[in-house]
């Protein structure tokens, strides 16, 4: 590891200021440190946030919307009371996430913001496009745990458990910049391949993801997350699925459901959203939603298991879906 | 019911004090003052040939104090035969530095065409990676065949015949500490060398032999181990941190980063079954035939030579075996716990599955049927003794009726062998002036070997544990001791204790006539006293004898105890059944082990709290080798070189573990004990494969059974 | 707002002692432990933070100490297996000596302080949740069955040892 400046702001505006080329945010370090460990980030300067007062805060404003400090760790989330009681879905995507221990020291910015596990990404033999390489060495290769949806010259998965359950909870994000501020829809953070083959966010050097927000999900909401691992612990995706549902009656009235680990970015499947609206949350509606969601997946050599697993998943969460509905009405 | 008062009790490790304090030394726990740190460079391609190494830039690096590179080192070639070969080594005043170093160390290269797959380097144009011993095939590094009868006549006879091949991936041992060793010679230029190693005294043969010193000069001690199971056998980063303290002057430490240990240890191999069983009808084996590919990496290495050790549990008449390891431009595997036998297990096993299967016959009754008994042969034509085959089957028949079936789940069952070693034993044995006694071993400690020794010390001379100190001691101090592995440690060593500890006896018995009117013949010992048998005395306390003795002109009473066998393994055969239980979801493909049962003869369980352990360990290491696990390659290079990629067993990933201890004692053993270190886990991925049929109808030939079969389990699963 | 370079003077505050040592700005929480302070009761399995072997307590949690950077934990309260047992074995090592749970004894200590954080928040765990708690920390000697006896027999002894007080 090269050695670097270590500075620790207690503003976000100084830390605004110290920001820029050769520059990086320092958060829990769960995936920086293995980045610079690996010779994958060299930064001149690590800029830790720690020291910035209520950025890990998690608290709920009189506006109906959640808000966590971007700086909150993954436990300190999973054990709010206000999660549990209108977010389970975010407890059982954090209980899936990572270990005991990481989640301890992993924040919520930094999930989001974490880089691809990509195995060519991550090895110093494979000089890829993400690392201003020559290609995608996924393709025509070991390619089993890569992208079904939206690769183009790059097939990473975005690994975070994280980020498809805040998306389906219509999370956005506070991005802080030296002139403004702004906020931004969870949907709009993430870019793909097309976009950007070096970067997986909107975020410039110059800004810091500040906080999240989650609206209160609507009456009746029924909410999931589903992962399928090769290991029950500490394992990245295969697959994962983030469902939230609500109902007036038997009839879905909001639908939301998003993939990940098999897209480079968190996955929304807006065709099957539209579809499941409006109906009620028969067997053969779900089935045919599950086919739906893998309408436009375009596997690799070694990944079409991917694209059963999705349908599996989906099957799983939508009857869950439904029982739990079922069950609410008694 | 048991003629002992300790042996066969649950006694704690004595070792585990330390260990849960967080006292015990391993090696990266050991520093000197101007201690150096080494790091190594390592090649990034399978097959090359160095042009150039530059070190000036990493020359300039303060810190930095020496670098050894092919041109000024016999330790590294320029010939790269696979990707992560070392290439050159530095030493640096700290961790950090020596990273940057290595860094900073430019190598080019001229790369060459390179092989991996094992049946594609056998054809007779693909990349020579070392010359072939074989005329018909490239690259082949031995051939051996086992036949018996005549394979045309048994395939002849049979109604069915059953032909799969099978693919095993390269697992590795995974121990929790990865190598460390620290060298440092003192001012007369005697060497001592600290390294994490199951034989210390093997690493002083090998390094007095490299450095053409004398035996007496290399002083090594093996500290704490963190875990090994055959990885940790042979010489690794030591002669690179012998050389780089010897032109420095200062101790140097080496420590390999996990990300190294995948890529250049000495894993379980790669192999490739091809396989051909037949049967009659009524459930009766005609013959087999194999072909066996084990893929050696860029040097000798595949364990090919234990077939008889883990095979012949059925009585076939008729077979032939062909087995062959070959070279290609990958790291180079070693032992990983019941070396050879995994991978058979693997193949064989699930052959008789399908063949019971096909037969609509039940698979135990259809081994019971075939299973070899006392007087049969082994597959080298030794005949077996009495053997516990058949009582493990019984015992899991017994399990399995009580098992109940529910929808998605699957029941396997599956068998297999294994033989442990003896090899060179020896042992101090000293009595102290309070009656305690010393036991020295050279043996490294991996499985709890000196917390037995030491209940079988007390139960001779009938005192209690607590006055039994055994201590593994280095080259220097201890008598010779063979490597821990095989098995064979606490068989091997509690054969050499039995002796000295009776040899002891002996001469406490002979003190002891001088202080009583009794015969040495006529004395035992009881309740920590030297006695007559007849009572007629009230005998002297062991203790007592010890003090007098060490004062009187007989003098301290110590004697050593040796034991070995030229033939290597013991007349010793271990059978197991293990059944497992595995529930599939049926939407997702989703694989859960449930429950692992295993009926194992371990001949007689000197302390059965450590043999479950071992049991039940070694079942999470198959488990993981089964569905888990596996080195993947991409030209070469292994992608997953970290934890997170290569997936060991976490807790909630292990079942719930039944281990069941069958006691048929040995010949040859003492007090009837046979090896239980390693074969707990050669049967785990047969009986995984076998359950996941029995769940799914699906028969996996490939190891980790999950990954790549994922997809085509998909469509019939949808519809279970 | 703290800058620190190449090497730095630190305070860290571990087993209830204050200690200063001076650190190179890219150690780990891990390296300060084992090669400053010779507290290398603290393992390094990986350094990656995936085997849990390097597991110390950060106020009263257990973390990776190789995942986090010596100078940014300073002010935090770090226990370390050197730090759990007073005069005698905490329950917890007891537990582990007497069920077998201790082979190698190279994850033991950060399996135990993982324990320790788990026991601490609950008094009467079940089986699954002793295994919930345990996964990042990897054994590869005991096949884990050992481990979770010894988790559930020290959470009854620290429940006995509790209604005594
Ligand atoms: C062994 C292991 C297993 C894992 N398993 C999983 C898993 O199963 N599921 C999963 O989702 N994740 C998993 N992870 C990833 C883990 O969740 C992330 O490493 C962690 O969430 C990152 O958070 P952090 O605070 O440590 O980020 P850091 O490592 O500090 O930062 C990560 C990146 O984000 C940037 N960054 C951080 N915060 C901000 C901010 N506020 N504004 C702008 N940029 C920022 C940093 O500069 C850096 O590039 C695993 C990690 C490990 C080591
Ligand atoms: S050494 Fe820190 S998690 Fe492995
Ligand atoms: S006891 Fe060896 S790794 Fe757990």
């Amino acid at each position: 590891m090269k050695t670097f400046e270590y500075i620790t702001p207690e503003t976000i505006d100084e830390a605004l200021e110290l920001l820029g080329e050769g520059a990086q945010i320092l958060a829990g370090g769960t995936d920086l440190l293995g980045e610079m460990k690996r010779g994958l980030a060299t930064p001149k300067r690590l800029i830790n946030l720690k020291g910035i007062q209520g950025l890990a805060d998690i608290r709920s404003i009189p506006d109906g919307f959640l808000t966590i400090g971007s700086l909150a760790t993954l436990s300190h989330l999973a054990e709010h009371p206000l999660v549990a009681q209108h977010y389970p879905l975010l407890i059982e995507a954090l209980q899936r996430t990572a270990s005991p221990q990481i989640r301890n020291i992993a924040t919520v910015g930094g999930n989001l913001c974490q880089r691809p596990r990509c195995w060519y990404y991550r090895h110093s033999a494979f000089p890829c496009i993400r690392k201003h390489g020559e290609g995608c060495f996924a393709m025509g290769g070991q390619d089993r745990y890569h992208a079904i949806f939206g690769g183009h010259r790059c097939f990473i998965v975005h690994p975070s458990d994280l980020a498809p359950a805040l998306m389906a909870l219509d999370a956005e994000v506070r991005i802080a910049h030296a002139d403004d501020s702004r906020i931004v829809p969870l949907t709009d953070f993430f870019v793909g391949p097309r976009d950007s083959l070096t970067q997986e966010n909107i975020l410039t050097r110059q800004e810091i993801l500040t906080a999240i927000r989650i609206p209160v999900p609507p009456d009746n909401a029924y909410g999931t997350y589903l992962k399928v691992s090769e290991r029950k612990a500490t394992d990245f995706a295969l697959a994962s699925v983030a469902v939230s549902i609500a109902w007036l009656d038997t009839q879905v009235t909001h639908a939301r459901v998003v993939l990940g680990g098999v897209a480079p970015v968190p996955w929304r499947v807006k065709q099957v959203e539209e579809m499941l609206i409006g109906d009620e949350l028969s067997g053969k509606r779900i089935e045919r939603a599950c086919e739906r969601a893998v309408d436009d997946a375009t596997p690799l050599r070694h990944n079409r298991y991917k694209v059963a697993l999705v349908k599996g998943l989906l099957r799983k969460a939508l009857h869950a879906a439904h029982r739990s509905r079922e069950k609410g009405e008694k | 019911m048991s003629e002992h008062w300790l042996l066969g009790k649950r006694v704690p490790r004595p070792d585990a004090i330390p260990k849960v304090t967080g006292e015990a030394v391993y090696t990266d726990d050991i520093t000197f003052p101007g201690m150096l740190y080494g790091a190594v460079v390592r090649s990034p391609y399978a097959c090359a040939s160095i042009r150039s190494v530059d070190t000036s830039r990493a020359e300039q690096l303060p810190g930095v104090r020496a670098i050894l590179t092919p041109t000024n080192s016999s330790l590294f070639s320029t010939e790269i035969l696979y990707a992560g070969q070392k290439v050159a080594a530095l030493a640096a005043t700290d961790p950090h530095t020596a990273q940057e170093a290595a860094s900073l160390i430019q190598v080019e290269y001229q790369r060459h065409r390179a092989v991996f797959d094992p049946i594609r380097a056998m054809s007779r144009d693909a990349p020579v990676v070392r010359p072939s011993r074989s005329q018909e095939f490239n690259n082949v590094c031995s051939h051996q065949r086992k036949e018996r009868g005549d394979l045309e006549t048994g395939f002849a006879q049979a109604d069915i015949i059953v032909e799969n091949t099978y693919r095993v991936g390269i697992a590795h041992q995974a121990y929790m500490e990865p190598h460390a060793c620290v060298a440092r010679f003192d001012v007369s230029g005697k060497l001592t060398v600290w390294t994490s190693i199951q034989g210390q005294f093997n690493v002083r043969a090998s390094l007095a032999s490299m450095l053409g010193m004398p035996v007496h000069d290399v002083r090594v001690i093996a500290p704490e181990i963190g875990g090994a199971f055959g990885g940790k056998t042979s010489l690794i980063m030591e002669p690179i941190a012998v050389v780089l303290a010897k032109i420095t002057g200062a101790p140097v430490k080496i420590v390999m980063s996990r990300q190294e240990e995948f890529i250049d240890a000495h894993p379980g191999p790669g192999c490739i079954i091809h396989v051909k069983t037949a049967a009659r009808q009524d459930g009766t084996l005609t013959a087999e035939w194999a072909e066996i590919i084990y893929d050696t990496g860029a040097a000798p290495g595949a364990p090919t030579g234990n077939f008889d050790r883990t095979r012949g549990l059925y009585r076939i008449p008729n077979f032939r075996y062909d087995i062959y390891s070959v070279y290609t431009h990958k790291l180079i595997p070693g032992a990983y716990r019941a070396p050879g036998a995994l991978e058979l297990t693997f193949a064989f096993e699930s052959q008789i599955d399908h063949l019971a299967g096909e037969l609509g016959q039940d698979p135990i009754e259809f081994r019971l049927k075939n299973a070899v008994d006392e007087g049969d042969l082994t597959v080298d034509g030794k005949v077996y003794p009495t053997i516990g085959l058949r009582e493990s089957l019984h015992q899991a028949r017994e399990q399995i009726k009580a098992v109940e079936h529910k929808p998605h789940r699957g029941i396997g069952v599956a068998c297999g062998k294994w033989m442990n070693a003896i090899g060179a034993s020896g042992v101090i044995l000293t009595l102290n002036e309070d009656g305690s006694v010393n036991l020295t071993s050279g043996a490294v400690d991996l499985t709890g070997v000196n917390t037995v020794l030491a209940q079988i010390v007390a139960e001779e001379l009938s005192i209690s544990l607590d006055q039994i100190h055994v201590q593994t001691r280095d080259t220097d101090v201890a008598p010779y001791a063979a490597l821990s592995g095989g098995s064979r440690t606490t068989y091997g060593m509690s054969l050499a204790t039995q002796n000295a500890v009776r040899q002891l006896k002996k001469d406490l018995f002979e003190f002891a006539s001088q202080h009583m009117p009794v015969s040495p013949e006529a004395f035992t010992v009881a309740d920590g006293k030297v006695v007559p048998r007849d009572g007629s005395h009230t005998g002297i306390p062991i203790r007592e004898l010890a003090r007098i003795a060490m004062y009187s002109a007989r003098g301290p009473l110590t004697v050593t105890g040796s034991a070995s066998d030229p033939s290597w393994l013991a007349d010793s055969y271990i059978f197991i059944t293990q059944v497992a239980e595995v529930e599939v979801d049926p939407d997702t493909g989703e694989i859960t082990v449930l429950r692992v049962s295993s009926f194992q003869d371990v001949g007689f369980a000197l302390n059965p709290m450590l043999v479950e352990g071992q049991i039940e360990g070694g079942i999470v290491q198959g488990l993981g080798w089964g569905y888990l696990e596996g080195l993947v390659f991409d030209k070469g290079v292994v992608l997953n070189e970290n934890l997170t990629e290569y997936k060991i067993p976490t807790a909630l990933d292990a079942p719930e573990l039944v281990p069941v201890l069958i006691e048929i004692p040995s010949a040859d053993g003492p007090y009837g004990i046979k090896g239980v270190g390693e074969p707990s886990m050669v049967v785990t991925p047969a009986v995984l494969a076998n359950a996941i049929h029995d769940a799914t109808g699906i028969r996996l030939t490939e190891t980790p059974l999950v990954q790549d079969d994922l997809s085509t389990r998909q469509g019939p699963l949808g519809n279970m | 707002m703290n800058r620190y370079g190449l090497k730095e003077k630190i305070e860290l505050r571990i087993n209830h002692a204050t200690h200063h040592i001076e650190v190179d700005v890219r150690d780990t929480l891990l390296d300060a432990l084992r090669d400053q302070l010779g507290l290398t009761g603290t393992k390094r399995g990986c350094d990656m933070g995936e085997c849990g072997a390097c597991t110390v307590l950060m106020d009263g949690k257990p973390i990776n100490s190789c995942m986090l950077l010596a100078v940014d934990v300073m002010g935090r309260n770090i226990m370390t297996i050197e730090g759990l047992a007073q005069d005698e074995l905490h329950p917890i090592q007891q537990a582990f000596v007497e069920n077998g749970a201790v082979q190698c004894g190279f994850c033991t200590p950060g399996m135990i302080l993982t324990a320790k954080a788990f026991l601490d928040h609950c008094s009467n765990p079940t089986d699954d949740d002793v295994r919930q708690a345990i996964s990042g920390n990897l054994c590869r000697c005991t096949g884990y069955r050992k481990i979770v006896e010894a988790i559930l027999d020290a959470a009854s002894r620290l429940r006995r040892g509790k209604r005594h007080v």
